[in-house]
């Protein structure tokens, strides 16, 4: 074909799928194209090739962004931290998504004797949303206080997260115990006075799991792990779109609470 | 110094994602990227401020790989990419999701060589240039190789079995 054509060479169609011509040389490969449906047809395969690896990047960023890589402080070293079941939880998110009865309705117990994270965030949401006067013992003005008063408490790095792009302030949050240890609880406000709370819990006392979806009656809830915290966020109703953009605010900020630190480690070389 | 830091710390995600696609394999990504990042760490008087740091870091983490694959003299991949992502049973979009799958493994079935120019061009949208620049080979290697590889997956894909020609060319 391509002696047919010694104008349009390999190159001219692969520079083509990666937009990498001019609007004439564009042109002159569609004109081409229009002629040879075989070097048509290659050219949609590298171009669903392309979308396929772009996609897949996707998937791996959401993988990746369940891992916090720091500067060490001695020796000089990045370290990777790893944190998985978030992956996991968002392809399952991916698939069920609009599919309506996929939440768990609580059968997943595996340990009768300890509660599950989620029934534990349930069990907060129910005691403080209702708060008036005394939802949260930090209120979101102090939020920096919040913060480091929190991480000190569950002794890792910690972000009160915002939720302000889901339409969600930040009202405090508040230290509260469990069977495992201390555990954080923020607390936060939609525009309709809706509340939903994060409930935050230690990786060491929690350990490994895979996160879930799980409703309590109208309360919806999502659990994942990421990194040294697991989270439980808990609200009435919440939508699985709504539930899997929070947590990705969620994460994100968590990651880039761990960022800065590395930052800071790194000034004093 | 403390620029360079956070410049590094910006580039972590994407390097990241690259490496995983490259050698499959979680544990082994985040080894070369910490390996990468030390490295950059440790040269960083070397680099040019206002120069291309992606470019600079993505070299670096293919000396390194090319290194431990040379010590190593391991199969190009031994893991499918990423398999510690769950794959849904019923994907709401099944048709995609299937090809994904498929692609996965038809990238462990094309050499080293051209799957690094497919991820640059394809994943990382890189210029031929900008490849050409990070893999140290001239321009028209890059575009043989990414001929190359387009073909390999082309055919991977459209046949269906992916271990099919594994050992062919």
């Amino acid at each position: 074909m391509r002696e047919q054509d010694p104008v349009i060479s390999n190159d001219d169609l692969h520079a083509y799928v990666d937009g990498a011509l001019d609007p004439s040389g564009r042109a002159r490969v569609e004109a081409h194209l229009q002629q040879h449906p075989e070097d048509a047809e290659r050219v949609g395969a590298y171009q669903r090739q392309n979308e396929g690896l772009r996609t897949l990047a996707a998937t791996l960023d959401l993988t990746a962004s369940g891992t916090v890589i720091r500067l060490r402080r001695r020796p000089l070293q990045w370290r990777v931290m790893r944190a998985l079941p978030w992956a996991a939880a968002v392809a399952g998110l991916l698939a069920l998504g609009g599919v309506s009865g996929w939440w768990a309705h609580g059968a997943l117990n595996r340990d009768a004797s300890k509660p599950e994270l989620y029934q534990l965030a349930a069990g907060a949401y129910r005691l403080y949303t209702v708060q008036q006067k005394h939802p949260v013992e930090v209120w979101a003005n102090e939020r920096d206080h919040l913060q480091q008063w929190l991480a000190k408490c569950l002794n890792t790095p910690f972000v009160a997260p915002e939720l302000a792009q889901q339409g969600y302030q930040l009202v405090g949050g508040r230290l509260l115990s469990n069977v495992s240890g201390p555990a954080a609880l923020l607390l936060y406000e939609g525009a309709d006075k809706q509340r939903i709370v994060l409930y935050v819990a230690q990786s060491s006392a929690w350990g490994e799991g895979k996160a879930a979806f799980e409703a309590v009656g109208d309360l919806h809830t999502f659990t994942w792990k990421n990194g040294p915290l697991w989270f439980s966020l808990a609200g009435n109703n919440l939508s699985p779109d709504m539930l899997k953009s929070m947590a990705q605010s969620v994460n994100k900020q968590e990651l880039a609470g761990q960022g800065p630190s590395a930052y800071t480690v790194a000034r004093h070389y | 110094m403390d620029d360079l830091a956070q410049q590094l710390e910006q580039q972590i995600p994407r390097l990241r994602r690259y490496a995983m696609a490259l050698v499959g394999d979680p544990n082994r990504a985040d080894d070369l990227v910490q390996d990468c990042l030390e490295r950059a760490w440790s040269r960083g008087h070397l680099f040019r401020p206002g120069s291309d740091l992606r470019a600079w870091l993505f070299t670096i983490l293919h000396n390194l790989h090319a290194n431990a694959a040379r010590r190593y003299n391991s199969r190009p991949t031994e893991v499918s990419i990423a398999d510690d992502i769950h794959t849904p049973s019923t994907p709401a979009t099944q048709g995609d999701a299937v090809a994904l799958n498929e692609l996965r493994t038809a990238l462990t079935e094309v050499p080293d060589d051209q799957r690094q120019v497919l991820l640059l061009v394809g994943m990382e949208q890189m210029t031929y240039q900008e490849v050409a620049v990070v893999l140290g080979i001239p321009i028209g290697t890059v575009m043989s190789r990414l001929h190359r590889g387009r073909e390999r997956l082309r055919n991977l894909l459209g046949s269906g079995k992916p271990g099919n020609g594994r050992r062919t060319e």
